[in-house]
């Protein structure tokens, strides 16, 4: 929000530099930040367009900072009788929506520019002068914060009196505004009106009917106050936000529409040779006075500062505070964000300077710092998958219509999608996963890479699913990217304290994003029965290689995997290697032969691996494999007899089983 | 029976005088060997009357050992020579074992999380879908009110087209209950008081969503960590000493710290936290000088809002107001690490480029 240096210096006559008091602002009220010539930009937050959001206010804060005098404008006060009169009456036929609504009459109007000063300071706010009326319409909302709409009287309907209506829009009723703009209202909106239909949408734009033009004579000058809610909504569904709105949206104090109307009767008394007539106010008392408690012990406790009771009185009174009697204190009218002992708190701290306060540590009842566990178990899986050679990188939560590909049906579908790249919460964190590999291969000839992330989707009930996943891909000309995949997950498995746990073929893959084609060369991660996850070969290569994919649900991981590590005794007699070179068909599956193999004998045989595998072009149909199987007792030495014994059984449960010929 | 006096004097001798391990070998095998001279000596041992075998034995088996070890250092004495003819550059690289490499987000975020465990805050995490009601009206953010368009949010479809769910009708959800991408990581000190009874001290990092045109500042997802303590005696000034120690034990001492006023619905007083890097602190490469961050280093970086827990939000959590008090603060954990890192652009945290992560 723009503001003139120089306007605000006419209120405050001793103010120091332009650059001192930006700085001054941003550390005792809100963000403000030097401007070109005589401007200045400053934020009042939300809950400051009441007081704040103007010339005046500006001022207002400035002295209380610097502990100068203010010197508001006067204006022109309004006549006690305040029905309207001979020429206009008005009726506020909705005081919910209508808080306060004062009007008043003025004729011998002299339209023509505004004086320059006048001019400048629009400009410096980055208005446009037009012509004295609307001008000084303008000025009054930036000085005084109250946003005002000057009908021409003449273009009214009906005889004298005319009646004005604050009332709700009729359904389908059109109002063209000021700037052409057409718009069909509906009974949630709030019009002025005549007898004729609606003058102006109340609060947010004036209509093109009853607006001053070259030859306007007679006014009838609206300052009102419209409630908060239905302004943003009324904005909202038109997509119509203008400065009136903004205003009227953030809440602003009634007492402001008393204000406004007091100072446009004198400028346009003194710039558009004005003779003010009958004045209509729909305030018939003024509201309660708001008190609020003061207490000093309070205070300290909460800002944990000693202060002493006479600072604080002296600070709250530089801003307009008023103690009405020991420690009760009166609220400014225009203060709409003062409501509790901690808002004057803010208001005493905050002129002080936040600077000021003492850092103290706390004093605090000792209790054990725990972190979730999934934190926890997140940072284990890195650890052992960057020891694995596993980059990590975080990608996007929203993908594609395209990229959700099979799980689109179920995929959770953003509102308000920024763009078509981010219209889905990503169902799995394969498809980003996908596209960072395709994107790395331009620089990598072979990549590893995971994520931990949630993902979303819905069950059956339609509700939303979240949970946390571990998606890996090895991808690129590595030697064997999907057994290096299986390798690191099975390391990663026993890393994160996965005992009991198994790959078992897939024939398919479940509707997984971007892999709706049937995928047979994949394994389902299974433990207790469970499947916690996938690994499989992606169907779809690079042109730079395979790439091999896995998804695992972390969740899951984490509710299986064991915590602690146990001992077990460790044998005392030594372990016998013996390998065995088989020829077997192509279609016979290892993992089958080494599960047979380790079941052959599960009380002497500690471990079975493939060491070795080759073909010949001889053999057509057939493999070379070595298996390397180790023996160990746990009571005795295990003699050459007794293993070759071992041997000789498992070559025939071999033969038998899976029709090899030992080489 | 030959004297060991002798016998270890001779043996002893002919061991210094071998000069390969082929000489080496043949007096091993004199002594040694299983029909050596030691050997032969302690064989015979079993056929002498018992007094000359307790003489002897014991002498004889520490001579045995004295040989053996002889040999075992002639051994490698010799050895060590062959050794020598191995060629071996050791100036050739190491091989390459390739680790992999952590996402600056995880490396920062651990940073953070164990400063704050150090100051016995626990730390726990929320969920990323929400409901308006605890992403604002639980927060004191009322709905119609522009203090809710401080936070432009990504709204969930509760009735999807093309879904074979049966779901909710938009219109008949309670406003309240309207889902969205959490905007801040700040429903969960309301999810977390639910649940919770004071004194406690929390800090909760996670990622957030915003509804914003990406650039070199600005990302549709970004991760934040909220801290929040309450207790009886709470104060203003406990949060100044918390932060301060925080942001000292990230950034390194010398820091310079301004605090001022803020505005966020759910604290009352509220205030913003900046921070000034000491010269050595903002020292940077040539890449990272259009740093949006990072160009404006000498001026004061804006890393933190904060402020006293409002007292609707207490109502909102049923605790009293008047009973407790507590402090809550927010920060960007990606600004930070643009900020530690010299990172100039948000969006190289998640176009996944390896040539990014693997700096790291």
């Amino acid at each position: 929000m723009k503001f003139s240096y120089s306007l605000i210096k006419t209120m405050v006559p001793k103010l120091p530099a332009k650059t001192r008091c930006v700085d001054a602002l941003t550390m005792h009220a809100f963000e403000a930040e030097d401007g070109s010539m005589d401007a200045f930009e400053a934020a009042p937050p939300p809950n400051r367009y009441s007081d704040a959001a103007s010339h005046v206010g500006i001022a207002r804060e400035l002295a209380a900072i610097f502990n100068l005098p203010l010197k508001a404008p006067a204006g022109m006060p309004l006549p006690k009788e305040r029905n309207g009169g001979a020429h206009f009456a008005v009726r506020v036929e909705d005081p919910g929506r209508c808080p306060r609504y004062t009007a008043r009459y003025f004729e011998g109007i002299k339209v023509k520019p505004s004086p320059a000063w006048m001019q400048q300071a629009l400009i410096s706010c980055g208005l446009r002068p037009i012509v004295n009326v609307v001008d000084i319409m303008n000025f009054v909302m930036l000085e005084m914060g109250q946003p005002l709409h000057a009908f021409d009287y003449d273009k009214l309907s009906g005889s004298a009196p005319k009646r004005i209506f604050i009332r709700r829009a009729k359904r389908g009723e059109p109002l063209v505004t000021i700037d052409g703009g057409r718009y069909e209202l509906d009974p949630e909106m709030l019009v002025i009106a005549d007898e004729r239909g609606p003058l102006a949408l109340a609060g947010v734009k004036g209509g093109k009917d009853s607006e001053v033009d070259g030859k306007t004579a007679r006014l009838i000058v609206e300052a009102a106050n419209f409630e908060n809610t239905g302004i943003y909504r009324t904005s909202k569904r038109l997509n119509l936000a203008t400065d009136a709105s903004t205003r009227f949206s953030h809440a602003i104090a009634p007492a402001l529409a008393e204000a406004g109307m007091v100072r446009a009767a004198e400028l346009l008394v003194a710039l558009a040779g004005a003779r003010p007539g009958e004045c209509f106010d729909s305030q018939r008392k003024a509201p309660p006075r708001r008190l609020l408690k003061f207490d000093i012990a309070q205070f300290s406790r909460l800002i944990g500062t000693a202060v002493t009771r006479e600072r604080a009185a002296e600070l709250l009174r530089r801003l307009g505070f008023q103690e009405t009697k020991r420690d009760v204190w009166e609220v400014p009218p225009f203060r709409m964000d003062i409501a509790t002992h901690e808002d004057l708190a803010e208001e005493v701290v905050r002129l002080m300077g936040l600077n000021a306060l003492r850092a103290a540590p706390p004093r605090v009842v000792l209790g054990v710092a725990e972190e979730d566990e999934m934190i926890r178990e997140k940072e284990r899986v890195r650890r052992v998958l960057s020891g694995l050679g596993v980059d990590e990188v975080y990608l996007h939560s929203m993908i594609s219509r395209e990229e959700a590909g099979g799980a689109v049906d179920s995929a959770v579908q953003i509102e308000n999608p920024p763009s078509s790249e981010f219209a889905y919460l990503r169902p799995s964190l394969l498809p980003g996963l996908r596209r960072s590999a395709g994107e790395n291969l331009k620089y990598f000839s072979h990549l590893r890479l995971f994520e931990i992330g949630k993902v979303f989707g819905r069950d059956r009930k339609g509700k939303i699913v979240e949970e946390t996943k571990l998606g890996i891909v090895v991808a690129g000309q590595e030697r064997d990217v999907f057994f290096t995949l299986k390798g690191i997950i099975t390391s990663a498995c026993k890393g994160m304290g996965l005992v009991d746990f198994r790959m078992v073929p897939l024939k398919k893959l479940p509707p997984a994003p971007g892999y709706s084609s049937t995928v047979l060369q994949a394994l389902s991660l299974e433990s207790d029965g469970k499947e916690i996850g996938f690994l499989g070969l992606d169907p779809k290569p690079f042109k730079q290689g395979h790439a091999a994919v896995a998804e695992i649900d972390f969740g899951a991981l984490v509710e299986l995997a064991e915590g602690e590590a146990e001992y077990r005794p460790l044998s005392r007699y030594p372990s016998v290697m013996r390998d065995v070179s088989v020829v077997v068909g192509v279609d016979a599956k290892v993992g089958d032969m080494m599960q047979e193999m380790q079941l052959a004998n599960q009380k002497l045989i500690c471990d079975v691996d493939l060491i070795d595998e080759y073909t010949k072009p001889l053999w057509k149909e057939k493999q070379g494999l070595t298996f390397r199987i180790v023996f160990q007792a746990d009571d005795r030495t295990l003699s050459t007899a007794e293993v070759d014994a071992e041997m000789k059984k498992i070559v025939a449960l071999l033969k038998r089983k899976f029709s090899i010929s030992v080489r | 029976m030959r004297d060991i006096g002798k016998l270890k004097e001779e043996a002893i001798r002919a061991l210094r005088g071998a000069a390969d391990a082929e000489a080496l070998e043949g007096v091993r095998v004199k002594y040694l060997g299983r029909k050596g001279e030691l050997t032969g000596l302690l064989r015979a041992l079993k056929d002498l009357p018992v007094a000359e075998r307790k003489r002897i034995g014991p002498a004889a088996n520490v001579l045995r050992r004295e040989l053996e070890s002889l040999v075992d250092s002639k051994k490698a004495e010799l050895g060590g020579n062959e050794g020598n003819r191995v060629h071996l550059d050791v100036t050739k690289p190491g091989e390459k074992l390739r680790r992999g490499h952590l996402h600056p987000l995880t490396r920062i975020d651990k940073d953070i999380r164990d400063i704050f465990r150090s100051m016995n805050f626990s730390v726990v995490e929320g969920p990323e879908v929400e409901t308006a009601y605890y992403n604002f009206d639980a927060l004191n953010i009322p709905p119609d009110h522009p203090a809710r368009d401080m936070w432009d949010t990504l709204w969930l479809q509760s009735n999807q087209k093309n879904s074979k769910f049966e779901i909710r009708n938009s219109k008949f959800l309670n406003k309240s209950q309207q889902l969205l991408l959490r905007t801040h990581t700040s429903p969960v000190q309301v999810r977390y008081m639910e649940t919770h009874e004071p004194p406690f001290q929390i800090v909760v990092p996670g990622r957030v969503f915003r509804y914003e045109a990406t650039d070199a500042s600005h990302e549709i997802n970004f991760y934040q960590l909220e801290g929040l303590m309450v207790g009886e005696d709470v104060s203003l000034a406990n949060f100044k000493f918390v932060v301060e120690e925080f942001f000292r034990k990230l950034f390194g001492k010398g820091l310079e710290f301004r605090f001022r006023p803020g505005y966020f619905p759910f604290v009352e007083p509220g205030l913003e936290v900046d921070i000034k890097l000491t010269r050595d602190q903002r020292q940077t490469t040539n890449d990272s000088r259009q740093s949006s961050v990072v160009s404006r280093q000498s001026d004061w970086l804006e890393v933190m809002g904060a402020g006293m827990v409002h007292r609707n939000v207490f109502d909102a959590v049923h605790y009293n107001p008047d009973a407790v008090h507590g402090f809550a603060f927010g920060m960007g954990i990606d600004r930070l690490a643009m900020i530690k890192y010299k990172v100039p652009d948000i969006r190289l945290f998640y176009n996944g480029d390896l040539r990014f992560i693997r700096q790291f």
